[in-house]
């Protein structure tokens, strides 16, 4: 080629190397600029501000979008935290007792907590991010003085995630000798780190509640001891609530998840085995309710102890009709719950005899429910206490004070207890020669501890209010030795039992389901209460007499606004729920019916083929 | 041709048609579609129908007209709350007509639709091989099988006597006899009137019921139906519990906290305007009401207390020498000083909580309960310690609680948190410069320095930590506490 021909590549080439420099040039003033507006404060040194102390969200507003968001994560983390619990000690009754159904049914409370777990993780992600745009200040507060138990928070949820992945799919690899023994410390370990999980985020949330006496409005977050800021006063308290209340719930659930495979189920098999499993899971939500009203008291108790002020307003100030609303939806549970029991004893032979006390038992509860969801303390002004002839109602005022609710909700135990022991009954004569002497000894002590709760609620009208309050631990002593001693003779006296009848399980009549549906929309809803009272009585501080809220949301809204706010969290909880539950079920393989097993009714539903792939 | 062929049976007894139908579907021949001149329910019973699902819908437009009714009662009224004859708002009694009439009329409207949706209607499609004698008396059962059962349907058929026996492959256009092919297998219609003028005495069966029976598309669509409608009444369940709880919560009385609001009051602040804003506290965001109220917990400040009058008259009295705004100033900031006779210690520090203003407001509005209002706008500014626990618009944390009178230094370090970070006589902890040897390193201009601005200078190595010391104590401590802890950490060598 000719330098002639080449002359145009070489004006080209020219023009090129030109054209690269001031691609280059344009290039890094490109990059310059895009950097200046990505990254102002590279280019500049300026300093960043946030500029807004609070966010907003569309339609609902901030407040109401991080409720909802901590509401239905809430829901979430109780029912993966919950139903552990109760898996390994199932699985423990399978490895232990010897009974495969029970190995079975932990499996299959596990399946529904592994769909549930990312729904959990989801909604905790939407928590903060909500947190972090709508109360940014507040989020850098917290963080600053947590920020090691946020990332303590979050490795843990590897070890938990992990195991239960290994739990869940080496549930059939290792099912036999000693890998069964380690698969069943899997389910131990996830107890564990799932138990820390929640002990850690407690603190956060209780931190906001009752900040250590030392911390002030003027303290920096830097100066907050952490370890005091972790473990302040109410931080155990709510940790005792929610472990026994996670068992709670998680028993609902599980008996909703039975009931509604019992409604829709196509064979005798299906429905006996969804039948028992509804009775397990009621039979474990009722026997941890019998002691979280206990955990609940403790609770109220150190709040007053940390701030007077604090517990007055929880229980005598502007949130005192919110545990009206909490009587009355207890009493549901305590109705739902032993209605559920009364009609299941239609179902076991020898139970006749017994149907005639569910009459006075409906009376007596009718009744606590009625005392226990009187008011006392009415916000009055000057005129309405003229008209009233005093600051508390001539007759409810004797009604509503803790003695006769004390009362009214140890007989509630009781009868529901005693609900439970005429069902685990109904089906057995006892062969021991001491069963009449036994029966006797049982039935004194339910008399016995009905009539000390009964005497120190009326001796509790008689005596000062911080006496008064001390009566509440031997009522409370009384039911709690009662029901553990008359266990303890069941036992011992069922044992050789002659049995009357099987169980027949699955002869239950559709409207039995329902309650168990109504139990867990219940427990639900009442989960949603105690969150709104429990975050409720900050009023307007973002941390107890520390941070203020400044927000236009720092009003405490009235208990009809939270009812709605409650209903929309629970209807989106059980929505996403049944879809939940749905996608766990397309993995499923139709269960394989075989004959029931000639087991005692001692213990529970039929035997059913494993089914391939389940 | 399909390879399906039909048999259509007309029978003069309804046992024979009853019996047919059970034979054929014990057989597995399921694809049957019946005729009767009126409703009889034997054959629906041959058939396997279950229950009518026209009352489901009953159910459900009849609550969904309640709870519309009660909802639209109710939320108008809180829409345009108006008080009649001192009765609540929410006045539940008198909404339940509105409810009942709604109840009836969505009831009512959703079973018609039930019906019409559970009949299929409008029926479009022509009816399959009728036969005007299935109005006229005679029972006729109609079963389209494949060509292999042709033989056993027959049999069964023919084995129940019947009055006419014809066979009617169904992809025929026309039929023979006037009859149709086509339309949905495994159907029950009753004749519509017939050429014959019949009358039954159960009258000219002009109803439809169309349901599908027996073959396997239908008895899966069944299934689906049934769960749907479990599903329904699951979700009915969920929702009535819910409505239920959110109807009581909103029906009792509706109380929301208050925010304290800020006061600013001028010099020449009257006494009306302290009153109204201290009612406003007292009974709303002060939260005082919720133990001095009712009388039990501290003494009731809005009625007379033991005999001893209105607080407004009693304050006087309380403590020799004092007067009443001064003590009653003093027993929301000191509390503990002048717990009543009775009662417990557990009223707090009222700082922690509101601005000076705002405790003055509520001092004036206790002194106008039987007394005379004397607060004045001196008053405030000379117990105004510094910054007041007021609202910031960053959410910041609030100002302090103003500090102790004290001048004994180590107990001003104490009060202050400087132990918190910096290290003296073993204890503290270094985050800032130890108090230790600190008169020997900087100077006495250097330590006021430090103390009342932090930002101008830091210590060699303590330059990261500098934002950390807070600027405040300048405000938060007298000029008499500053210069003891200046000549305290100056004498440390």
């Amino acid at each position: 080629m000719s330098l002639r021909e080449c002359a145009p590549l070489r004006r080209a080439r020219h023009g090129t190397r030109r054209g690269a420099m001031g691609l280059k040039l344009l290039g890094a003033t490109s990059l310059g600029a895009l950097a200046f507006h990505l990254f102002p404060d590279v280019a500049w040194a300026q300093e960043i501000s946030s500029g807004r102390a609070y966010g907003d969200f569309p339609l609902v507003g901030g407040r109401v979008a991080v409720w909802v968001a901590a509401q239905v994560h809430l829901l979430f983390a109780a029912f993966v935290l919950g139903v552990p619990m109760f898996a390994v000690v199932a699985e423990a009754i399978g490895i232990f007792g010897g009974e495969s159904k029970y190995d079975k049914l932990a499996k299959e409370f596990t399946r529904l907590l592994l769909v549930a777990y990312s729904a959990t993780a989801i909604w905790g992600a939407i928590l903060s991010f909500l947190l972090i745009t709508i109360f940014p200040n507040l989020w850098i507060y917290l963080a600053e003085i947590f920020e090691v138990s946020m990332w303590v928070y979050v490795g843990l949820f590897f070890f938990e995630s992990f195991t239960l992945y290994l739990y869940y799919y080496g549930w059939d690899r290792w099912s036999q000798g000693r890998a069964k023994l380690g698969h069943w410390t899997l389910g131990i370990l996830l107890n564990v780190w799932g138990t820390a999980v929640m002990l850690i985020a407690n603190s956060w949330l209780t931190y906001m509640m009752s900040p250590p006496a030392d911390v002030g409005p003027d303290t920096a977050p830097a100066m907050v001891q952490t370890w005091s800021a972790f473990a302040n006063a109410t931080w155990m308290p709510i940790n005792i609530h929610r472990i026994i209340a996670n068992v709670v719930f998680g028993g609902a659930i599980v008996g909703a998840y039975a009931a509604y495979r019992f409604l829709l189920a196509k064979t005798d098999e299906e429905r006996a085995h969804y039948d028992w499993m509804g009775y397990i899971g009621n039979m474990i939500a009722i026997f941890a309710l019998l002691i979280l009203p206990f955990a609940g008291y403790y609770l109220g108790r150190e709040i007053y102890e940390f701030n007077q002020q604090m517990g007055i307003t929880m229980m005598g100030g502007f949130m005192s009709w919110l545990w009206i609303i909490q009587a009355f939806l207890i009493g549901v549970l305590f109705l739902a719950g032993n209605y559920y029991l009364w009609v299941g004893m239609g179902r076991i032979p020898g139970a006749e005899r017994f149907t005639p006390y569910t009459k006075y038992m409906l009376m007596v509860l009718i009744v606590g429910v009625l005392v226990w969801a009187t008011p006392h303390t009415m916000i009055a002004n000057r005129e309405e206490i003229a008209a009233m002839g005093g600051t508390h109602h001539p007759f409810l005022g004797v009604l509503g004070v803790m003695s006769a609710k004390n009362t009214a909700v140890n007989i509630m135990i009781l009868t529901t207890f005693l609900s439970f022991l005429l069902y685990n009954r109904a089906n057995k004569n006892p062969t021991v020669a001491w069963a009449k002497t036994g029966t006797i000894v049982q039935g004194a002590m339910f008399v016995i501890a009905a009539a000390i709760v009964i005497f120190y609620g009326v001796y509790g009208y008689f005596v000062s209010a911080i006496v008064r309050i001390g009566f509440s631990v031997y009522q409370v002593g009384a039911v709690i030795v009662t029901i553990i001693t008359v266990m303890a003779i069941n036992t011992f006296m069922m044992r050789g039992a002659e049995s009357r009848g099987e169980i027949r399980w699955g002869q239950m009549p559709a409207r039995s389901q329902y309650a168990l549906f109504i139990l867990a929309v219940t427990f639900t809803w009442l989960m949603g209460l105690m969150g709104f009272a429990r975050s409720g009585i900050r009023q307007h501080w973002h941390v107890w007499e520390v941070v203020r809220d400044t927000s236009d949301w720092a009003a405490t809204p009235a208990l009809g606004y939270a009812a709605i706010v409650i209903s929309c969290c629970v209807l989106i909880f059980f929505v996403l729920v049944a879809f939940i539950f749905w996608l766990g079920g397309l993995a499923e393989k139709p269960m394989v019916p075989q004959t029931t097993s000639g087991k005692s009714s001692l213990s529970g539903g039929p035997e059913l083929a494993p089914a391939a792939g389940d | 041709m399909s390879g399906k062929v039909g048999l259509l049976a007309s029978f003069d007894y309804v046992d024979s048609a009853v019996n047919a139908i059970g034979e054929l579907r014990a057989a597995g021949l399921k694809k049957i579609t019946a005729y009767m001149p009126y409703p009889e329910h034997l054959i629906e019973d041959a058939l396997g129908y279950d229950q009518s699902p026209v009352r489901v819908w009953a159910l459900a437009g009849g609550l969904c007209g309640a709870a519309g009714g009660f909802a639209f009662t109710a939320f108008t009224s809180m829409d345009w709350p108006l008080v009649t004859g001192g009765k609540p708002i929410l006045s539940i009694p008198a909404y339940v007509v509105i409810a009942f009439e709604m109840m009836v009329l969505f009831g009512a409207l959703s079973t018609v639709i039930g019906l019409f949706i559970n009949s299929r209607l409008p029926y479009i499609k022509p009816m399959v091989v009728y036969d005007p004698e299935f109005s006229a008396g005679r029972f006729g059962v109609y079963v389209t099988v494949a060509a292999d059962h042709v033989d056993q349907a027959r049999a069964i058929l023919q084995g129940q006597d019947p009055a006419e026996l014809r066979e009617d492959p169904v992809d025929l256009p026309v039929a023979p006899s006037g009859l149709d092919p086509g339309g949905r297998p495994g159907e029950l219609v009753a004749a519509a009137h017939g050429a014959s003028g019949f009358d039954s005495e159960y009258g000219s069966g002009e109803e439809l019921v169309g349901v599908a029976s027996g073959e396997s598309g239908s008895e899966s669509r069944k299934e689906n139906r049934a769960m749907w409608m479990e599903n329904l009444k699951i979700f009915a369940v969920v929702i009535g519990t819910l409505s239920t709880f959110t109807l009581v919560a909103n029906s009792i009385p509706q109380v929301q906290s208050e925010v304290p609001v800020e006061l600013s009051f001028g010099a020449d602040v009257s006494p009306d305007e302290l009153m109204a804003s201290g009612e406003i506290l007292f009974t709303g965001a002060g939260g005082c009401t919720a133990c001095h109220g009712t009388g039990t917990r501290a003494p009731n400040l809005l009625t007379d207390h033991a005999g001893t009058g209105l607080i407004g008259v009693r304050c006087e009295n309380r403590v020799a020498g004092e007067e009443c705004k001064a003590y009653l100033y003093a027993a929301m900031v000191a509390p503990n000083d002048y717990i009543v006779e009775g009662f417990d210690p557990i009223m707090p520090d009222m700082r922690r909580s509101l601005s000076n203003e705002q405790i003055w407001a509520v001092v004036g509005y206790l002194e106008s309960l039987g007394g005379e209002v004397t607060v004045t706008g001196a008053d405030i500014n000379a117990s105004d310690d510094g910054p007041a626990a007021t609202a910031t618009a960053t959410g910041a944390p609030a100002a302090a609680a103003p500090a102790s009178s004290s001048t004994d230094p180590v107990e001003i370090m104490n009060a202050n948190g400087c132990i918190g970070c910096h290290v003296f006589e073993g204890g503290g902890a270094p985050i800032g410069p130890a108090f230790d040897g600190i008169g020997a390193r900087l100077s006495m201009d250097d330590l006021r320095e430090s103390i009342l601005d932090p930002a101008a200078a830091a210590s060699e190595g303590f330059e990261s930590m500098q934002s950390m010391m807070p600027p405040i104590f300048g405000s938060q401590l007298s000029a008499a506490q500053l210069e003891a802890v200046v000549q305290f950490l100056a004498s440390q060598r």
